[in-house]
């Protein structure tokens, strides 16, 4: 892969980074990736090698190409960073790759970080960077190097094909809104990036497990004058850490010399953020949890399954009624319809502790969808006397007792 | 658990911080616990330090709370949170996190404004490998270059041994010379630490990062970022370890970050780098039995030097070491001693046989694959594995155990 014509340009509203994307293994045609940003902080927008590298070496290495080269200089940090998560993948897939190289034409340089320094905090209005926000304004004095300065904002991850280049924040207008209330509120400024980056590997499958962090690093490497560090809240306590595409392993690695990048929070389960949301007034009114986008004028569907999850803590709590963003409907009669399925299962049990003695009804529509998750569980792991019965006419039968089985339901 | 009276004492050139640690729900006697610095230079009395000096120990032995005199650095408390899930997810049992209870409070310290990175130093292929490449290509004013290293003479188990005297002497003179090199000031702590973690299983599994996080955080002023080797690679498995990437940064307060460097690095890459570098040449030093009358820094004869000297070989570096004896014999191979209980020699050992058959060593792979069939035959042995361990099991179950003796009546009458 070449990254080419990387380039700062002024826009209507602001500035634009952009650099093509060429393809040496892959075949693919060429891609320009930008990224937009609007009002103030576009005068802080850098047009650096290490932004694209970060977004542009997870597809790469996917993809099979075996150099990443770039025309300006690259943080020797970085570059290191990369190879080890690149490892931290093959070790968790149990495979052995070999990492596209890394070439700078200007070679390997450590820019310096801003003085003083300062924080940014990824912000998307959900559950865990608002609650890392929150107690970030807890324990640091403002005038701390960790105290939050900017919220950063990163639009079109999952829809880049979906943003029209001339007006990238136009579907965005309701989020950013409420994200610029909620930083507002804090004390910073919010600093809005759209981005089409994800095109290099659009797939959700992949940006989930693999790229996230690394796009939403890219956007904070735009900004070297602006801060020193980027924060990203953790999506699951420890306990719970799977292989994701943000994850405490490869977050920090995503750093460089000039803006460090932050994984925080990961001491925290989901049920205590939002008890403590809760408990601090005012910010679970615009909370934002929805992935699905659902049409005007409220920005979380009420039927996916995380709307539903911390709809349903909120309810725990007594603050549903709050949060404005979410639909009005019968809570307990939806979730005891809602099949959420064993992987869901685990973040469910969490909140019958706090359910029971407060909504006894909400407990007790979780705890039967639990109990159906627990049989899907079952189902999947063929486990059982109806397992057992299963693997035996798999491996005895060839599978015939179930086609009969099914014959005759259907027939029925 | 209380942690009080901390208090800086000292003599000429060794400054030392103290406090006495009460243990409340455990049944333990009062423990002083000290961090001297050898080096000239002053420790912080940061109570910090001692709260990530004893809690491991605390959440293992049950202290509900763990009351400290002094602030508690809000990054700290939420990082034990974090650590307590990770040690109860890795080993279960009753590990509940204490209350922290600082009688000042929480309050965020402040890192030097100029920044400023330092490293442990131990001399073993690890470290050097983490001074070669952490900063590489940092100018040293830069805030994120290591600026200082560290190093651990003492640490307060077996005081006595002279084994342990031995190696802590030999340990220290390869990394003064390594730091001095390398330009790097070096701080040289002694600590009774380990005299209270109680065993060195415990500190092997569960508190070797929080040991050496403690003595971090005495750095608290001058340095805004520790970095600790990494021992094992993300390649080969990361498995439950008192030093890990996910535990360790736990251990960071917001004025000295603690950082777990290298999870990327294969240790064949280290070797390469290490055994290819000037200090890897000259200061090598990874023996665990030196005797006062070997010629060379290394024995050349414990599992770790000889799987070190496998290791340059096959990155054609062992014949330039000054550290090591020149060769390995598969004969020495064939004879190596085993790894703790708690360590697997296979981690280590199988990657090398294929390397060594690389290096055109093929006598060293037999002898490696051999060593590890007969390690392997060990392991089933002890752990009742394969067929003959279900007969063993038939036998002590329903024989009392006569088959196993009728056995060894007959193989002792034969011989």
């Amino acid at each position: 892969m070449r990254i080419v014509d990387l380039r700062r340009e002024p826009t209507r509203a602001g500035a634009r980074v952009a650099a093509r994307v060429l393809w040496e293994e892959s075949g693919r045609p060429p891609l320009d990736v930008w990224w937009e940003v609007e009002g103030a902080a576009a005068a802080d927008l850098a047009a650096s090698s290490d932004a694209v590298l970060a977004a542009a070496f997870l597809p790469a290495a996917s993809s099979g190409e075996r150099r990443v080269a770039l025309e300006g200089p690259v943080c020797p940090r970085l570059a290191e960073g990369l190879l080890t998560i690149a490892r931290v993948f093959d070790g968790w897939r149990g495979t052995s790759s070999e990492p596209p190289r890394i070439e700078a034409r200007e070679g390997f340089c450590a820019a310096f970080p801003r003085r003083p320094p300062r924080a940014a905090v990824f912000l998307t209005g959900g559950v865990d960077s608002t609650h890392l926000l929150r107690r970030n304004r807890a324990d640091f004095p403002r005038d701390h190097p960790e105290s939050f300065t900017d919220a950063l904002a990163v639009f079109g991850l999952y829809a880049p094909d979906q943003l029209d280049p001339a007006e990238p924040f136009a579907g965005y207008a309701r989020t950013r809104a409420v994200l610029e209330e909620t930083a507002a509120e804090s004390g910073l400024a919010l600093v809005s990036v759209a981005t089409n980056v994800t095109a290099l590997a659009p797939e959700i499958e992949f940006i989930a497990k693999r790229s996230l962090s690394s796009v939403l690093a890219s956007a904070a490497h735009l900004f070297p004058s602006r801060w020193s560090s980027a924060t990203l809240a953790s999506g699951r306590d420890v306990t719970i850490l799977v292989p994701l595409g943000t994850h405490p392993l490869i977050d920090a690695a995503l750093g460089s010399a000039a803006v460090a990048v932050r994984h925080e929070g990961i001491g925290i389960s989901r049920p205590d953020r939002i008890a403590e949301l809760c408990a601090a007034g005012g910010a679970v009114s615009r909370l934002l949890v929805c992935m699905s986008g659902p049409p005007p004028p409220l920005l979380n569907c009420g039927r996916c399954e995380k709307c539903l999850r911390t709809m349903t803590a909120l309810a725990a709590f007594g603050r549903l009624e709050e949060a404005r963003e979410f639909p009005a409907l019968d809570l307990a009669r939806t979730v005891g319809a809602f099949d959420f399925g064993p992987h869901y299962a685990p973040y469910w049990r969490d909140l019958l502790p706090l359910l029971r003695g407060r909504r006894d009804d909400l407990a007790g529509a979780v705890e039967r969808r639990l109990a159906v998750a627990a049989r899907q569980a079952r189902w999947f792991e063929d486990a059982g006397w109806k397992g057992l019965l299963r693997r035996a006419d798999r491996r005895l039968l060839g599978g015939r007792l179930l086609a009969i089985r099914r014959a005759v339901a259907r027939a029925t | 658990m209380k942690i009080g009276a901390i208090r800086r004492t000292g003599t000429a050139g060794e400054d030392t911080i103290e406090a006495r640690v009460e243990w409340e729900d455990a049944g333990r006697p009062p423990f002083d616990l000290h961090f001297s610095f050898l080096s000239g230079d002053v420790p912080a009395a940061d109570p910090n330090a001692f709260l990530i000096a004893v809690f491991v120990a605390a959440l293992r032995d049950g202290e509900r709370r763990i009351a400290v005199e002094g602030a508690i650095c809000p990054v700290l408390r939420d990082g034990l949170r974090a650590a307590a899930a990770v040690l109860g997810s890795w080993y279960g049992g009753d590990r509940r996190m204490p209350a922290l209870e600082p009688s000042e409070g929480f309050r965020a310290g402040y890192p030097p404004a100029a920044g400023g990175e330092a490293i442990f130093l131990s001399g073993g292929l690890d470290s050097l490998d983490l001074l070669l490449s952490r900063g590489a290509g940092l100018p040293r004013e830069h805030p994120a270059a290591v600026r200082r290293a560290i190093f651990v003479t003492r640490c307060g188990l077996f005081p006595d041994e002279p084994q342990l005297a031995e190696t802590g002497a030999r340990s220290e003179r390869a990394v003064r010379a390594t730091a001095a090199e390398a330009g790097l000031p070096l701080t040289v702590v002694s600590t009774n630490l380990l005299g209270l973690q109680g065993s060195l299983r415990s500190f092997a599994l569960e508190s070797h990062g929080s040991f050496f996080a403690a003595i971090a955080q005495l750095l608290s002023g001058r340095v805004s970022t520790v970095a600790l080797a990494a021992s094992d690679d993300v390649m080969s498995g990361l498995h439950p370890w008192g030093s890990h990437p996910l535990l360790d940064p736990l251990f960071g307060t917001s004025a000295v970050r603690f950082v777990h460097d290298g999870i990327g690095i294969k240790r064949e890459e280290k070797a390469a780098r290490v055994g290819g570098s000037e200090p890897g040449r000259r200061h090598l030093y990874t023996c665990s039995f030196p005797l006062p009358g070997d010629p060379l820094l290394n024995c050349g004869r414990c599992e770790k030097c000889l799987r070190t000297m496998v290791e340059l070989l096959v990155a054609g570096a062992l014949a330039e070491s000054e550290t090591f004896p020149r060769d390995v014999t598969a004969d020495a191979i064939r004879s190596l001693p085993g790894v703790p209980s708690y360590r697997r020699l296979d981690y280590y050992w199988e990657p090398m046989a294929s390397g060594a058959r690389r290096a055109g060593r093929p006598d060293l792979a037999d002898a490696i694959d051999e060593r590890l069939e007969a390690n392997r035959r060990a392991e089933e042995w002890e752990r009742d594995r394969g067929w003959t361990g279900l007969l063993r099991r038939l036998d002590r179950r329903w024989l009392g155990g006569r088959a196993l003796a009728f056995r060894r009546r007959i193989a002792r009458g034969a011989r």
